[in-house]
């Protein structure tokens, strides 16, 4: 036996395991374990939720087709305050629309979703709005419009929503045909928008787990401030580059759904434009 | 020619019913209160001006609902919408708006506006929203009993989507459920044997009034429903004791006959 202590030879798998170099345990910053887990959850939710805005957004524009309509959209409840969002849009204004939010009982949208009733309305004194809150806020015109309810187990969840059709006014009303068509569609909708609504239920819960993360105060996360202590951070680079980046995603994402998309779009494109620069090999460096 | 021979004994089997059955299209709802629970009246509309005799709005205080009289008018369109059409089928009827608090959820608000209705002996209720709370059911019930008893006749909207129904017009037979059908006449309605909902009527681009003095082309059976309840008013006008059993009576039999004439090739009467 070596006389070295703490030193064994022989065959034995203790001795080899003797032999290994002793690995240094990663001393992780407990704000840091909080912040990986928040951010990892934060993609899983963004996976749950993304296919069903796209899948939402198909049919969308299937069912707008259908009933030769320039615009539709759909409108769910906003949890916090009781008003009505724009969950998806379609059509010139798609984008205005989704920033807006309807008051508590106001409009069509809102008296098809407290009645569960659908309704067909066609504007036939040509006056030039009769839909007054979205249209100022959009600065569109709507001409006639059909809404019915997105029902789940006899519950309303949401309202499927069409306006004017393709071309130019005047327009022809949505007849008693399309209504029974754009029920149908709601039928198909409904599930997607309430499995989405239930992914952002759970978003909420994370993003209150990250905000108690991100106000944690102590001693080890330097009073709380996150990019503090992210500079100040004892660790590779690369790793403390990553969580810069991944609280600067969050950021730009938690933002709204457009953001993130853009996100999601920008980083795609680099990815792919990687990727070709190193199957092109000609040693240079994207970032060169 | 055998309808005519049989007219006598038809007479005579419809006793009391036969005077407001010849005579009901002549009349236009006079002195007969149609309360409208819904989104409001635009009482200032043109189309509407002097027949909105009153107007009230639910509010909630210490706990309790509440009316008062109402001065906002309508800002959705849909009650004011219903009113027109009432208006048109029966232009004398009294209308009486019964203003809802708005915002989801709010199934206590819609019973109290209809159990006021009620109280306040309204002869004719037009009931174009609904609610799907089965919460709700058993005192939705009660109310609908109780309107029953007192001689109120209940008419109300069915939905357009099955298997998700919209309560009052599927939980019980003491009121008329309506349905939309594309025609042109006002006045054209027929009846639905072994089926929930029990009449259709016109209810499809329907041009009425809407807030602010224009008019707008309106779908769905919320618009189907007003057309009855005119009908309704203009068939108390001829009688105003008759009870909600007779009116269905009467309903059923007017509906046999548009069915015949139009089979027949003939339009039925324009009021």
């Amino acid at each position: 036996m070596n006389k070295r202590k703490g030193v064994r030879t022989g065959n034995s798998g203790t001795d080899r395991a003797a032999k290994r170099p002793r690995r240094r345990e990663p001393t992780e910053h407990p704000f840091e374990k909080r912040l990986r887990a928040v951010v990892s959850t934060v993609d899983v939710i963004d996976t749950l939720s993304a296919p069903l805005v796209l899948s939402i957004n198909n049919l969308l524009s299937v069912a707008a087709a259908s009933l030769n309509c320039g615009e539709a959209s759909v409108i769910v409840r906003n949890d916090n305050d009781g008003s009505l969002r724009f969950l998806c849009a379609i059509g010139e204004v798609a984008h205005e629309l989704l920033r807006i939010r309807i008051p508590p009982g106001k409009g069509i949208a809102g008296f098809v979703f407290e009645t569960g009733q659908p309704m067909a309305i066609a504007d036939v004194s040509r006056e030039s709005s009769f839909y007054a809150g979205v249209d100022k806020a959009t600065g569109h015109s709507t001409q006639t419009l059909l809404a019915t309810p997105l029902l789940v187990d006899g519950q309303t969840i949401g309202v499927l929503e069409f306006v004017n059709r393709l071309g130019w006014p005047p327009y022809q009303p949505f007849t008693a045909d399309e209504m029974d068509r754009a029920a149908d569609f709601a039928a198909a909708i409904a599930p997607l928008v309430a499995a989405h609504e239930r992914a952002g239920l759970l978003e909420s819960l994370f993003g209150r787990a990250m905000a108690h993360a991100l106000a944690d105060e102590s001693p080890q996360a330097d009073g709380g401030d996150l990019r503090q202590w992210l500079d100040e951070l004892r660790a590779a680079p690369e790793h403390r580059d990553l969580l810069l980046l991944a609280v600067l995603l969050r950021d730009v994402a938690g933002r709204g759904g457009a953001e993130r998309e853009l996100c999601r779009g920008v980083l795609e494109t680099l990815a792919t434009f990687i990727k070709h620069g190193a199957d092109a090999d000609d040693g240079h460096t994207f970032l060169s | 020619m055998v309808e005519v021979n049989r007219e006598p004994e038809a007479a005579e089997f419809f006793a009391d019913l036969w005077p407001v059955f010849t005579s009901w299209r002549s009349k236009t709802g006079r002195g007969v209160r149609v309360a409208v629970i819904d989104s409001g009246i635009d009482a200032e509309h043109p189309g509407l001006k002097a027949r909105v005799k009153s107007s009230v709005e639910i509010f909630q205080q210490d706990g309790k609902y509440n009316f008062r009289p109402s001065t906002v008018g309508d800002d959705v369109g849909h009650g004011t919408a219903c009113a027109g059409i009432i208006a048109q089928v029966a232009p004398d009827a009294e209308l009486h708006s019964v203003k809802m608090m708005r915002g989801y959820g709010m199934h206590e608000p819609y019973l109290a506006c209809l159990d006021y209705a009620v109280r306040q002996n309204m002869q004719v209720i037009n009931l174009s929203v609904g609610a799907t709370a089965k919460a709700m059911y058993k005192q939705l019930h009660d109310i609908l009993h109780r309107a029953y008893r007192r001689g109120c006749i209940i008419v109300a909207a069915a939905s357009n989507i099955p298997n998700d129904p919209v309560y009052p017009s599927v939980l019980t037979s003491s009121l008329i459920s309506v349905v939309k059908k594309e025609c042109t006449d006002p006045l054209d309605f027929g009846f639905l044997p072994r089926q929930v909902y029990e009449l259709v009527a016109r209810g499809v681009n329907v041009e009425t009034t809407w807030p602010g003095g224009g008019y707008r082309q309106v779908t769905g059976n919320s618009f189907a429903t007003p057309h009855v309840a005119g009908i309704v008013a203009r068939l108390l006008e001829a009688d105003p004791n008759l009870q909600p059993f007779q009116i269905k009576t009467l309903l059923y039999a007017i509906a046999r006959q548009n069915e015949k004439r139009l089979a027949a090739g003939a339009a039925p009467d324009q009021r």
